[in-house]
């Protein structure tokens, strides 16, 4: 029978030293569980007990690449109040073991690494933060158009529509003064003496005359100007002012008379009284064109109200305002009422609203009427 | 002579410490003249190799990050070094609510140990040794293997990572001898 070889006796000191815990005195003591042992496997296993604790090859390593990194970013340095966390950073760099079999699931989610090579815990924490701030961009993004639409569902599309020709007012006339007209015979006299027509608000039947027609009309209508006004009475229809004593309808083309066109009274064009334009009287500038339109310049959106919300009950609301020399509205009537309370929605809102004021030939900014319509439509 | 050399090596490490405190890429130096006294200092009072590899790392991390407050008192760096490896031990072992009797005791202690000094030396004369007798002690002792699986792993016999065995450790108590001397 073969006796053990002193290669055989030290492996099996070894064996039974490191199968006892590093804290006992008995490991580091290889005389007391071998007392038969040759001083040699006495001094090779105190050589053997320093090496239980030997360190991993490459531990140094990566402790050292830690170091380097910690200099290059101070900031980022790993937290040493975190044990457990450390030893997950340099203690699990068992190659030998398959990734499956690592105790931590996914340790790159929370900054370990597999133990291929050395992690920044700073760079998790970027890209946490990166990613919750790209979070909060989608998120705020999205709430943003959310908001965006439903704004447009429950709102309108308010569409501003000068739908009539502005009437000009005169400067100092009151706010029903909207024109005047004219009109003649291309007489070459000027409109003789006389007084104004009779005024009414009907449609004109028979424009003004001076000089009545030869044919003797069966139904006789009396002649007037469309306008809403008191003028003196006069027995004959003429010019107040005139010194012309003869006959005479005026200058101007038309029925009418004055020097102006059309069937009104005066200088004008239309079938008004006065020098402006259109029916009406006042003292607007006279002639097509010489005033510009007014243009809006700040329109606030009105809003749905919340019956008409509900019932997602949508039209078009037209009112008649006056834009005044200021550019603001100081007068609003609902022409075409749409209910639901949409009308008080629209006139509130277009109170609001301002333009750039009409203005005379002369530059200057004059007041006018004009139709706006108003669109409250869902989307 | 040893004086000399002691006052010659004390010079250096204090210029050094002087170039990693203007230059944290110095301290690489330190690191590596300190590491294997550190770590064997924490190993030997520590229940295991990952809790002392965990130490270690703190241990240097923490002195990297006071350099700038280290002052030079003729006192070796490794002892600052030691000095806050006992303090980490202590807060750990304060952390954990045991040994904190042992602790104190160690922190004593914590100057001259010259079973650290041996650890240190083997630690560091374990990474001169031949590939194959290094490679069986690292198989051995770090990752505990039976010599049957060494040997199958190397493809070597029983017999022959015996004898790689038994001549690494002859080899290290040799060269520690010699350093001792």
């Amino acid at each position: 029978m073969n006796s053990p070889t002193i290669f055989d006796e030290l492996d099996q000191a070894i064996n039974q030293m490191l199968a006892t815990p590093a804290e006992s005195d008995e490991s580091g003591d290889p005389e007391a569980s071998q007392p038969n042992a040759r001083a040699e496997i006495g001094e090779l296993l105190s050589i053997a007990s320093d090496l239980r604790n030997l360190p991993r090859p490459d531990f140094k390593m990566r402790l050292k690449a830690e170091l380097e990194w910690q200099n290059w970013s101070p900031g980022t340095r790993l937290s040493l109040e975190i044990p457990s966390r450390r030893k997950a950073l340099v203690g699990k760099v068992m190659p030998r073991k398959p990734l499956a079999a690592e105790a931590d699931i996914m340790p790159t989610l929370s900054g370990n690494g597999y133990g291929i090579y050395p992690v920044r815990r700073a760079n998790f924490a970027v890209s946490v933060l990166l990613h919750a701030a790209a979070m909060v961009v989608f998120v705020a993004l999205g709430v943003m158009v959310v908001h965006d639409h439903s704004k447009d569902s429950i709102q309108t599309g308010p569409t501003v529509t000068l739908l009539t020709p502005y009437q000009p007012m005169a400067p100092g006339a009151s706010k029903k003064d909207s024109g005047g007209g004219g009109g003649g015979e291309k007489s070459k006299l000027d409109l003789s003496a006389g007084g104004p027509p009779k005024t009414s608000m009907r449609a004109q039947l028979a424009p003004p005359v001076v000089i009545l027609p030869q044919k003797d009309s069966k139904i006789m209508a009396e002649p007037t100007v469309v306008a809403d006004l008191k003028l003196p009475d006069s027995h004959q229809t003429g010019d107040q002012l005139s010194k012309a004593l003869a006959l005479s309808s005026g200058t101007g083309t038309g029925s009418g008379v004055g020097s102006g066109s059309g069937g009104g009274y005066g200088s004008g064009h239309g079938r008004g009284y006065g020098p402006g334009n259109g029916f009406g009287h006042g003292g607007g500038e006279a002639g097509n064109g010489s005033v510009t339109k007014p243009k809006l310049i700040y329109s606030p959106d009105p809003e749905f109200s919340e019956e008409a919300r509900k019932s997602k009950y949508q039209g078009v609301v037209v009112m008649t305002v006056l834009v005044g020399a200021d550019g603001r509205i100081h007068n609003a009537q609902v022409t075409r009422s749409l209910g639901m309370g949409l009308d008080e929605k629209a006139l509130e809102t277009v109170k609001l609203w301002k333009f750039e004021p009409a203005r005379a030939s002369d530059g200057s900014p004059v007041a006018v009427y004009a139709s706006i319509e108003v669109n409250f439509r869902l989307y | 002579m040893n004086v000399v050399a002691n006052v010659a090596d004390a010079t250096s490490e204090r210029l050094l410490i002087e170039a990693a405190q203007h230059d944290p890429s110095r301290f690489a130096e330190l690191y590596e003249n300190n590491f294997a006294r550190v770590y064997a200092f924490v190993a030997r009072r520590v229940q295991n190799r990952e809790e002392a590899e965990d130490v270690t790392a703190e241990v240097f991390h923490q002195a990297l990050s006071k350099l700038g407050r280290f002052q030079w008192r003729g006192v070796p760096f490794v002892a600052w070094l030691l000095r806050i490896a006992a303090n980490a031990l202590a807060d750990r072992w304060q952390r954990e609510s045991k040994n904190q009797e042992v602790a104190a005791e160690d922190l004593e202690e914590a100057g001259a140990d010259h079973e650290v000094e041996r650890s240190a030396m083997v630690f560091q004369l374990v990474e001169r040794l031949p590939e194959d007798q290094r490679l069986v002690i690292l198989r051995r002792f770090v990752e505990q293997k039976s010599l049957r699986e060494i040997s199958q792993e190397l493809g070597r016999t029983e017999g022959a990572v015996k004898q790689l065995q038994f001549r690494a450790l002859q080899t290290l108590r040799s060269n520690v001898r010699s350093n001792h001397e």
